[in-house]
């Protein structure tokens, strides 16, 4: 039994990382070949690497017509690449060369037009959201970074090409969602460490507030495989970011304990909310409790894997939140969303439960400490045997 | 040890079964596959 189990898990963690490999392989694609398509009458290129990749655009008469400059910005599972062509001092035309975002995210994103609001822009307007440019309700993040992609590009051709001066505001590194967050995290840690389990009403009531109502983002998986994919933001370009997914990730690791799901995620709050306030009496049949806690291990690894093969990680983000932080979800979640929040009235944290991807990867990150602890006495017994 | 009831069992068997199907509704509507 014992060794069917680790055959299992042997198969489980090879065709992930033959995926990944599989996804690494196939990610990247020519940007060459787009140059023609961003700058219209181009006959031939030259291409200059300095802090982007910025191509030159000749006409027949070897005179630049435009140029073409590649960025890169954080998106919602990843970064998104961007061409920007510009001719003049306009820009011409955008293209993404390559994103990881959620299909039907970035479909909402391109079917809107958002890529033809830059078209006839100048290249030293501010690019900011909300001020000149309108973002796609409910795809911020998308439309976030494909304007900060731009925003990269087109400031950089103006000042190194047209010699325009761009006002650049400056902006605190660190800003007051920071604080609050590291205020949470104390608060939580306080709590474990000192066994005050009073604390824990109050540190889901704050996160719910604060990461599911004020920010619209409590940790998804499609972070977590952001972070494990090698695709996370840089961190001074999405601190905030970094302190919530890598922060919770690392002191879950350093701690060795899954501190979130129970003192944090706004989703378990709002279950253990209805339930606690329903107060219905509904024995859980524990047999097949214990039987279909087992689901959540080959679905998480299906979403996974399906998620790498498609070279698109966050795919496997099928998770019901942005249904109910960010009122944005596809079909199944719009339906998922109200059925988990009404079991949950009978059965305690249903989602967390069964079928939660990210608390299985932060009890499995929770469990490295011991594993190494486990190896480590191992490792000196055998050295002091040996010694001896 | 909790008896299991068996309408209590087919209820949990049912919520789970529906939260399952929803989950991988939601993953193929994520892949683009399904519309």
């Amino acid at each position: 039994m014992r060794g069917k189990k680790k055959l299992l898990i042997g198969i489980g963690l090879v065709t992930i990382i033959v995926a990944f490999l599989f996804q690494s392989i196939r990610s990247g694609q020519n940007a060459i070949q787009v140059i023609n398509d961003i700058i219209p009458g181009v006959t031939s290129f030259e291409k200059e690497n300095s802090q982007y990749t910025v191509f030159a655009g000749y006409d027949e008469e070897k005179k630049i017509i435009g140029y073409g400059v590649i960025t890169r910005a954080a998106g919602y599972a990843g970064p998104i690449t961007v061409i920007t062509g510009v001719k003049d001092d306009k820009i011409q035309k955008i293209k993404v060369l390559e994103q990881t975002e959620t299909p039907w995210f970035f479909q909402r994103v391109i079917s809107q037009g958002f890529l033809d609001v830059f078209k006839g822009k100048k290249i030293d307007e501010p690019f900011q959201i909300n001020e000149d440019i309108d973002e796609i309700a409910g795809a911020t993040i998308t439309s976030q970074g494909i304007t900060s992609a731009v925003r990269k590009g087109a400031h950089w051709i103006a000042e190194n090409k047209m010699g325009v001066v761009i006002q650049k505001e400056k902006e605190n590194l660190l800003k007051i969602e920071d604080f609050i967050l590291v205020a949470i995290y104390c608060l939580v840690l306080t709590g474990i460490t000192k066994r005050i389990n009073k604390l824990r009403p109050l540190t889901l009531f704050l996160s719910f507030i604060f990461l599911g109502i004020w920010q619209s983002s409590p940790i998804t998986f499609a972070n977590i495989t952001t972070i494990l994919t090698g695709n996370a933001p840089a961190i001074f370009e999405k601190l905030n970011w970094h302190l919530l997914v890598s922060g919770t990730m690392l002191l879950t690791i350093i701690i060795g304990r899954n501190f979130y799901c129970n003192w944090m995620c706004p989703f378990g709050a709002i279950q253990e909310g209805f339930f606690r306030l329903a107060k219905f009496d509904y024995k859980q049949p524990y047999n097949l409790v214990r039987k279909a806690k087992l689901i959540i291990v080959p679905l998480v690894w299906f979403a996974l894997v399906l998620g790498l093969l498609l070279n698109n990680p966050s795919i496997s983000s099928y998770e019901p939140f942005s249904a109910l932080f960010n009122l944005q979800a596809n079909k199944a979640q719009w339906l998922l969303m109200p059925f988990v929040l009404f079991v949950g009235v009978f059965i305690y944290r249903f989602w967390c439960q069964f079928f939660c991807p990210v608390g299985l990867t932060l009890s499995l990150l929770s469990k490295t400490k011991g594993v190494i602890r486990q190896w480590y006495v191992i490792i000196k017994a055998k050295a002091t045997f040996l010694s001896q | 040890m909790v008896r299991d009831n068996k309408s209590k069992g087919y209820f949990f068997i049912a919520v789970v079964s529906i939260g399952l199907s929803l989950t991988l509704y939601s993953l193929l509507l994520n892949t683009g596959f399904i519309n």
